[in-house]
Protein backbone atom coordinates (compact mmCIF):
# COMPACT_ATOMS: atom_id res chain seq x y z
CA UNK A 1 0.00 0.00 0.00
CA UNK A 2 3.04 2.49 0.69
CA UNK A 3 4.67 1.52 -2.34
CA UNK A 4 1.23 2.42 -3.81
CA UNK A 5 1.18 5.57 -2.62
CA UNK A 6 4.53 6.67 -3.56
CA UNK A 7 4.08 5.56 -7.01
CA UNK A 8 0.79 8.02 -7.85
CA UNK A 9 2.59 11.05 -6.07
CA UNK A 10 5.46 10.31 -8.58
CA UNK A 11 2.96 10.07 -11.21
CA UNK A 12 1.47 13.55 -10.35
CA UNK A 13 4.54 15.14 -10.57
CA UNK A 14 5.27 14.28 -14.38
CA UNK A 15 1.69 15.58 -15.13
CA UNK A 16 2.66 18.99 -13.45
CA UNK A 17 5.80 18.60 -15.57
CA UNK A 18 4.54 18.92 -19.07
CA UNK A 19 2.55 21.64 -18.51
CA UNK A 20 3.18 23.90 -22.31
CA UNK A 21 3.01 27.72 -22.84
CA UNK A 22 -0.37 29.30 -24.13
CA UNK A 23 -0.91 28.49 -27.96
CA UNK A 24 -1.42 31.42 -30.69
CA UNK A 25 -3.18 30.21 -34.12
CA UNK A 26 -4.26 31.76 -37.09
CA UNK A 27 -6.52 31.51 -39.62
CA UNK A 28 -6.03 32.52 -43.51
CA UNK A 29 -8.27 33.57 -46.26
CA UNK A 30 -7.20 33.60 -49.14
CA UNK A 31 -9.09 36.11 -51.84
CA UNK A 32 -8.67 36.05 -55.63
CA UNK A 33 -9.89 38.12 -58.34
CA UNK A 34 -8.73 38.80 -62.12
CA UNK A 35 -9.12 42.00 -64.67
CA UNK A 36 -9.41 40.41 -67.97
CA UNK A 37 -7.63 42.47 -70.85
CA UNK A 38 -10.59 44.93 -72.61
CA UNK A 39 -10.99 48.14 -73.84
CA UNK A 40 -13.67 50.57 -72.46
CA UNK A 41 -15.51 53.85 -73.67
CA UNK A 42 -15.59 56.65 -71.28
CA UNK A 43 -16.14 59.95 -73.64
CA UNK A 44 -16.74 60.70 -76.89
CA UNK A 45 -20.02 60.55 -79.39
CA UNK A 46 -22.25 58.23 -77.59
CA UNK A 47 -21.09 55.89 -75.55
CA UNK A 48 -22.41 52.76 -75.61
CA UNK A 49 -20.25 49.69 -73.86
CA UNK A 50 -17.36 49.15 -77.00
CA UNK A 51 -18.75 51.31 -79.11
CA UNK A 52 -18.36 55.03 -79.90
CA UNK A 53 -19.33 57.28 -82.80
CA UNK A 54 -19.69 60.75 -83.98
CA UNK A 55 -20.84 62.63 -87.00
CA UNK A 56 -18.44 65.43 -88.80
CA UNK A 57 -20.97 67.66 -90.50
CA UNK A 58 -18.92 68.88 -94.07
CA UNK A 59 -21.98 70.72 -95.49
CA UNK A 60 -22.22 71.72 -99.07
CA UNK A 61 -19.31 69.75 -100.64
CA UNK A 62 -19.26 71.53 -104.16
CA UNK A 63 -18.33 74.84 -105.16
CA UNK A 64 -19.79 77.00 -107.48
CA UNK A 65 -18.39 75.67 -110.63
CA UNK A 66 -18.82 71.92 -109.49
CA UNK A 67 -15.96 70.73 -108.06
CA UNK A 68 -15.27 69.86 -104.97
CA UNK A 69 -14.82 72.86 -102.85
CA UNK A 70 -12.16 74.33 -101.00
CA UNK A 71 -11.82 74.38 -97.11
CA UNK A 72 -12.78 70.97 -96.09
CA UNK A 73 -9.72 70.02 -93.98
CA UNK A 74 -10.32 73.00 -91.72
CA UNK A 75 -13.91 72.49 -91.87
CA UNK A 76 -13.36 68.68 -90.96
CA UNK A 77 -10.75 69.70 -88.08
CA UNK A 78 -12.21 72.67 -86.96
CA UNK A 79 -15.92 72.69 -87.55
CA UNK A 80 -17.75 71.77 -84.48
CA UNK A 81 -17.62 68.03 -85.38
CA UNK A 82 -16.40 65.24 -82.87
CA UNK A 83 -12.88 64.51 -83.09
CA UNK A 84 -12.07 63.83 -79.53
CA UNK A 85 -13.21 60.65 -77.69
CA UNK A 86 -11.52 58.61 -74.74
CA UNK A 87 -10.87 54.99 -74.39
CA UNK A 88 -9.54 53.07 -71.39
CA UNK A 89 -7.63 49.69 -72.08
CA UNK A 90 -7.02 47.89 -68.97
CA UNK A 91 -3.85 45.59 -70.78
CA UNK A 92 -0.77 47.35 -72.16
CA UNK A 93 0.20 48.39 -75.38
CA UNK A 94 -3.28 47.82 -77.31
CA UNK A 95 -3.43 47.14 -80.83
CA UNK A 96 -5.20 50.25 -82.69
CA UNK A 97 -6.46 50.08 -86.49
CA UNK A 98 -7.71 53.04 -88.85
CA UNK A 99 -9.43 52.57 -91.92
CA UNK A 100 -10.99 55.58 -93.61
CA UNK A 101 -13.53 55.00 -96.08
CA UNK A 102 -14.46 57.46 -98.82
CA UNK A 103 -17.31 59.91 -98.67
CA UNK A 104 -19.63 58.56 -101.27
CA UNK A 105 -23.39 59.77 -102.55
CA UNK A 106 -25.37 56.92 -103.22
CA UNK A 107 -25.81 58.57 -106.97
CA UNK A 108 -23.85 57.15 -109.39
CA UNK A 109 -21.31 59.45 -110.91
CA UNK A 110 -22.81 59.86 -114.59
CA UNK A 111 -20.19 60.28 -117.16
CA UNK A 112 -16.29 61.11 -117.19
CA UNK A 113 -15.53 64.01 -115.62
CA UNK A 114 -18.25 63.50 -112.81
CA UNK A 115 -17.56 62.00 -109.31
CA UNK A 116 -20.07 60.75 -106.84
CA UNK A 117 -16.84 60.21 -104.40
CA UNK A 118 -14.54 62.19 -101.90
CA UNK A 119 -11.19 60.73 -100.84
CA UNK A 120 -9.11 61.81 -97.69
CA UNK A 121 -6.16 61.06 -95.59
CA UNK A 122 -7.38 60.28 -92.00
CA UNK A 123 -4.90 60.86 -88.97
CA UNK A 124 -5.46 59.37 -85.59
CA UNK A 125 -3.36 60.18 -82.87
CA UNK A 126 -3.57 57.88 -79.42
CA UNK A 127 -2.21 59.92 -76.40
CA UNK A 128 -0.15 57.12 -74.24
CA UNK A 129 1.23 56.73 -70.78
CA UNK A 130 3.82 57.51 -70.62
CA UNK A 131 3.92 59.47 -74.31
CA UNK A 132 4.69 60.19 -76.62
CA UNK A 133 1.86 59.77 -78.36
CA UNK A 134 1.93 57.83 -81.97
CA UNK A 135 -0.06 58.76 -85.07
CA UNK A 136 -2.01 56.16 -87.41
CA UNK A 137 -2.53 57.39 -90.27
CA UNK A 138 -5.09 55.67 -93.23
CA UNK A 139 -5.77 57.18 -96.90
CA UNK A 140 -9.25 55.96 -98.01
CA UNK A 141 -7.80 55.68 -102.05
CA UNK A 142 -3.78 54.73 -101.04
CA UNK A 143 -4.65 52.35 -98.29
CA UNK A 144 -7.28 49.71 -99.53
CA UNK A 145 -6.93 48.23 -96.12
CA UNK A 146 -6.97 49.14 -92.78
CA UNK A 147 -3.18 50.31 -91.01
CA UNK A 148 -2.60 48.16 -87.87
CA UNK A 149 -0.58 49.58 -85.05
CA UNK A 150 0.30 48.12 -81.43
CA UNK A 151 0.95 51.32 -79.30
CA UNK A 152 4.42 51.44 -77.64
CA UNK A 153 2.80 52.01 -74.48
CA UNK A 154 -0.57 52.13 -72.37
CA UNK A 155 -3.58 54.47 -73.53
CA UNK A 156 -3.44 57.57 -71.38
CA UNK A 157 -6.32 57.85 -68.77
CA UNK A 158 -7.84 61.27 -67.12
CA UNK A 159 -8.96 62.60 -70.53
CA UNK A 160 -9.77 62.02 -74.01
CA UNK A 161 -6.96 60.22 -75.74
CA UNK A 162 -7.94 59.68 -79.67
CA UNK A 163 -7.69 62.53 -81.80
CA UNK A 164 -9.06 62.38 -84.85
CA UNK A 165 -8.10 64.90 -88.28
CA UNK A 166 -8.42 64.74 -91.70
CA UNK A 167 -7.06 66.26 -94.93
CA UNK A 168 -6.17 65.69 -98.42
CA UNK A 169 -9.63 65.84 -99.44
CA UNK A 170 -9.96 65.07 -103.47
CA UNK A 171 -12.01 63.72 -106.15
CA UNK A 172 -10.43 61.01 -108.35
CA UNK A 173 -9.86 64.11 -110.50
CA UNK A 174 -9.47 67.45 -109.01
CA UNK A 175 -11.54 68.62 -112.46
CA UNK A 176 -14.43 66.43 -110.78
CA UNK A 177 -18.19 67.57 -110.63
CA UNK A 178 -19.72 66.69 -107.69
CA UNK A 179 -22.87 64.82 -108.66
CA UNK A 180 -26.27 65.78 -106.60
CA UNK A 181 -27.15 63.95 -103.84
CA UNK A 182 -28.68 65.34 -100.46
CA UNK A 183 -26.21 62.74 -98.33
CA UNK A 184 -22.47 62.02 -99.03
CA UNK A 185 -21.43 59.67 -96.43
CA UNK A 186 -18.29 58.33 -95.45
CA UNK A 187 -16.85 56.09 -92.26
CA UNK A 188 -13.36 56.57 -90.47
CA UNK A 189 -13.39 53.07 -88.69
CA UNK A 190 -10.75 53.21 -85.87
CA UNK A 191 -10.60 50.10 -83.58
CA UNK A 192 -8.81 49.48 -80.40
CA UNK A 193 -8.31 46.12 -79.18
CA UNK A 194 -6.65 44.85 -75.95
CA UNK A 195 -3.93 42.83 -75.92
CA UNK A 196 -4.24 39.55 -74.38
CA UNK B 1 27.43 -2.06 6.85
CA UNK B 2 25.96 -0.78 10.17
CA UNK B 3 24.87 2.22 8.67
CA UNK B 4 23.04 -0.02 6.00
CA UNK B 5 20.95 -1.45 8.56
CA UNK B 6 20.02 1.72 10.73
CA UNK B 7 18.44 2.77 7.35
CA UNK B 8 16.45 -0.10 6.16
CA UNK B 9 15.18 0.46 9.70
CA UNK B 10 12.84 2.23 9.10
CA UNK B 11 9.97 0.94 6.69
CA UNK B 12 10.07 -2.43 8.66
CA UNK B 13 8.94 -0.41 11.81
CA UNK B 14 6.15 1.13 10.07
CA UNK B 15 5.16 -2.32 8.80
CA UNK B 16 5.12 -3.49 12.08
CA UNK B 17 2.62 -0.73 13.14
CA UNK B 18 -0.72 -2.63 14.93
CA UNK B 19 -3.18 -4.12 12.33
CA UNK B 20 -6.33 -2.12 14.39
CA UNK B 21 -4.62 1.58 13.29
CA UNK B 22 -6.25 3.01 10.14
CA UNK B 23 -4.09 4.32 7.53
CA UNK B 24 -5.25 6.32 5.10
CA UNK B 25 -3.54 7.03 1.87
CA UNK B 26 -3.71 10.34 -0.41
CA UNK B 27 -4.10 9.70 -3.99
CA UNK B 28 -3.72 13.07 -5.60
CA UNK B 29 -4.69 13.90 -9.27
CA UNK B 30 -3.24 17.29 -10.68
CA UNK B 31 -3.56 18.21 -14.12
CA UNK B 32 -4.39 21.20 -15.85
CA UNK B 33 -5.57 22.55 -19.16
CA UNK B 34 -3.33 25.01 -21.18
CA UNK B 35 -4.28 28.10 -22.00
CA UNK B 36 -5.31 27.58 -25.77
CA UNK B 37 -7.03 29.14 -29.03
CA UNK B 38 -7.71 26.31 -31.70
CA UNK B 39 -8.62 26.68 -35.38
CA UNK B 40 -10.44 23.89 -36.48
CA UNK B 41 -10.98 25.15 -39.99
CA UNK B 42 -8.45 27.32 -40.22
CA UNK B 43 -8.31 28.44 -44.17
CA UNK B 44 -11.27 29.84 -46.91
CA UNK B 45 -11.40 31.23 -49.99
CA UNK B 46 -12.94 34.14 -51.52
CA UNK B 47 -12.43 34.46 -55.43
CA UNK B 48 -14.17 37.46 -56.65
CA UNK B 49 -14.05 36.97 -60.27
CA UNK B 50 -14.13 40.34 -62.20
CA UNK B 51 -12.85 43.20 -60.58
CA UNK B 52 -13.21 45.53 -63.15
CA UNK B 53 -16.36 47.75 -64.40
CA UNK B 54 -17.68 47.01 -67.65
CA UNK B 55 -20.24 49.40 -69.75
CA UNK B 56 -18.67 53.14 -70.71
CA UNK B 57 -18.73 56.11 -69.08
CA UNK B 58 -16.44 57.37 -66.25
CA UNK B 59 -16.55 54.46 -64.14
CA UNK B 60 -15.46 52.16 -67.00
CA UNK B 61 -12.30 49.88 -66.59
CA UNK B 62 -12.17 51.13 -62.65
CA UNK B 63 -12.90 48.71 -59.87
CA UNK B 64 -16.32 47.39 -59.34
CA UNK B 65 -16.81 47.30 -55.23
CA UNK B 66 -19.93 45.24 -55.42
CA UNK B 67 -17.32 42.47 -56.10
CA UNK B 68 -15.25 43.10 -52.84
CA UNK B 69 -17.61 44.70 -50.38
CA UNK B 70 -20.03 42.41 -48.52
CA UNK B 71 -18.28 38.95 -49.51
CA UNK B 72 -18.15 37.11 -45.89
CA UNK B 73 -16.82 33.46 -45.17
CA UNK B 74 -16.49 31.53 -41.90
CA UNK B 75 -14.14 29.75 -40.19
CA UNK B 76 -14.11 27.64 -36.90
CA UNK B 77 -12.47 27.67 -33.84
CA UNK B 78 -12.50 28.17 -30.15
CA UNK B 79 -10.81 29.59 -27.24
CA UNK B 80 -10.46 27.91 -23.56
CA UNK B 81 -9.31 31.41 -21.92
CA UNK B 82 -11.79 34.07 -20.32
CA UNK B 83 -9.59 36.84 -22.20
CA UNK B 84 -8.33 35.67 -25.60
CA UNK B 85 -6.96 38.44 -27.97
CA UNK B 86 -7.98 38.01 -31.90
CA UNK B 87 -6.71 40.47 -34.25
CA UNK B 88 -6.79 40.49 -38.34
CA UNK B 89 -4.29 41.42 -40.92
CA UNK B 90 -5.79 42.35 -44.16
CA UNK B 91 -3.11 42.32 -47.13
CA UNK B 92 -4.19 44.24 -50.17
CA UNK B 93 -5.14 42.83 -53.55
CA UNK B 94 -2.13 42.92 -55.44
CA UNK B 95 -1.75 41.88 -59.50
CA UNK B 96 0.67 39.40 -59.30
CA UNK B 97 0.81 39.23 -62.98
CA UNK B 98 1.12 42.27 -63.57
CA UNK B 99 4.42 43.67 -61.16
CA UNK B 100 5.49 46.79 -63.00
CA UNK B 101 4.71 50.00 -61.24
CA UNK B 102 1.53 51.25 -63.28
CA UNK B 103 1.47 54.49 -65.04
CA UNK B 104 -0.93 57.24 -64.03
CA UNK B 105 -4.42 57.00 -63.87
CA UNK B 106 -4.24 53.10 -63.47
CA UNK B 107 -3.98 50.63 -60.60
CA UNK B 108 -2.89 47.25 -59.30
CA UNK B 109 -3.54 47.36 -56.04
CA UNK B 110 -7.59 46.76 -54.44
CA UNK B 111 -7.39 47.70 -50.77
CA UNK B 112 -10.52 46.77 -48.67
CA UNK B 113 -11.13 46.46 -44.51
CA UNK B 114 -11.65 42.80 -43.15
CA UNK B 115 -13.31 42.41 -40.20
CA UNK B 116 -13.64 39.24 -38.16
CA UNK B 117 -16.84 38.76 -35.77
CA UNK B 118 -17.03 36.45 -33.14
CA UNK B 119 -20.33 36.61 -31.80
CA UNK B 120 -20.72 40.65 -31.38
CA UNK B 121 -16.96 41.56 -30.84
CA UNK B 122 -15.53 42.87 -34.52
CA UNK B 123 -11.64 42.65 -35.04
CA UNK B 124 -10.95 44.81 -38.03
CA UNK B 125 -8.36 46.23 -39.88
CA UNK B 126 -7.66 48.44 -43.51
CA UNK B 127 -4.97 47.01 -45.86
CA UNK B 128 -4.42 49.94 -46.95
CA UNK B 129 -2.04 50.05 -43.33
CA UNK B 130 0.95 47.81 -42.49
CA UNK B 131 0.37 44.93 -40.08
CA UNK B 132 -2.82 44.39 -38.00
CA UNK B 133 -5.19 45.70 -36.43
CA UNK B 134 -5.90 46.71 -32.95
CA UNK B 135 -6.71 43.32 -31.03
CA UNK B 136 -9.98 42.46 -29.50
CA UNK B 137 -11.27 40.67 -26.28
CA UNK B 138 -13.36 37.83 -27.56
CA UNK B 139 -13.13 35.73 -24.38
CA UNK B 140 -13.90 32.01 -24.29
CA UNK B 141 -15.89 31.20 -27.41
CA UNK B 142 -16.28 27.97 -29.77
CA UNK B 143 -17.93 28.59 -33.31
CA UNK B 144 -17.90 30.66 -36.05
CA UNK B 145 -15.02 33.46 -36.69
CA UNK B 146 -16.80 35.75 -39.93
CA UNK B 147 -14.37 37.44 -41.57
CA UNK B 148 -16.31 39.99 -44.08
CA UNK B 149 -14.53 42.32 -46.80
CA UNK B 150 -16.05 46.31 -47.02
CA UNK B 151 -14.84 49.51 -48.21
CA UNK B 152 -13.14 48.20 -51.14
CA UNK B 153 -11.34 51.36 -53.21
CA UNK B 154 -8.15 51.77 -55.18
CA UNK B 155 -5.18 54.24 -54.58
CA UNK B 156 -6.00 56.64 -57.53
CA UNK B 157 -9.11 56.00 -58.47
CA UNK B 158 -7.54 54.46 -61.50
CA UNK B 159 -8.13 51.58 -64.48
CA UNK B 160 -7.19 48.45 -63.05
CA UNK B 161 -4.28 46.91 -64.64
CA UNK B 162 -5.26 43.15 -66.49
CA UNK B 163 -4.51 41.03 -64.51
CA UNK B 164 -4.87 37.85 -62.04
CA UNK B 165 -5.04 39.70 -58.36
CA UNK B 166 -4.49 37.86 -55.15
CA UNK B 167 -4.61 38.73 -51.11
CA UNK B 168 -5.21 37.52 -47.98
CA UNK B 169 -6.96 38.48 -44.61
CA UNK B 170 -4.96 36.39 -41.15
CA UNK B 171 -6.95 36.23 -38.16
CA UNK B 172 -4.82 35.58 -35.18
CA UNK B 173 -6.48 34.54 -31.90
CA UNK B 174 -4.30 34.50 -28.85
CA UNK B 175 -5.06 33.26 -25.23
CA UNK B 176 -4.20 35.64 -22.80
CA UNK B 177 -3.18 35.11 -18.83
Amino acid sequence: MKKFVLTAVAAGSAFIATSAPAQTVSGDVTITGSVAPKCLVVTGGTPNGTNFAGTIPLGELAQASGILRTGLTADFNTGGGLLNFQVVCTSARPTVTVDANPIVAATAAASAGYANTIHYNAAVTFDESPGPAETVQNDSLINAAATSLQLANRLATGATNIHIAGSNFRTPNATDVLVADPVYTGHLLITIAPTS
Amino acid sequence: MRAWYSIAALPIALLAMPASAQERGDFTLQGRVNLRCVFLLPSAAISLGELARGGSGASAGKLDTSRVNGQTRELLGFCNSAASEMTVEAQPLVNVTAQNAPPGGFDRRVDYVATATVDDVDATDQSADAGAGPGQNVGRFIGRVAVTLSDASTPNSGILVAGAYQGQVLVTLNPLP
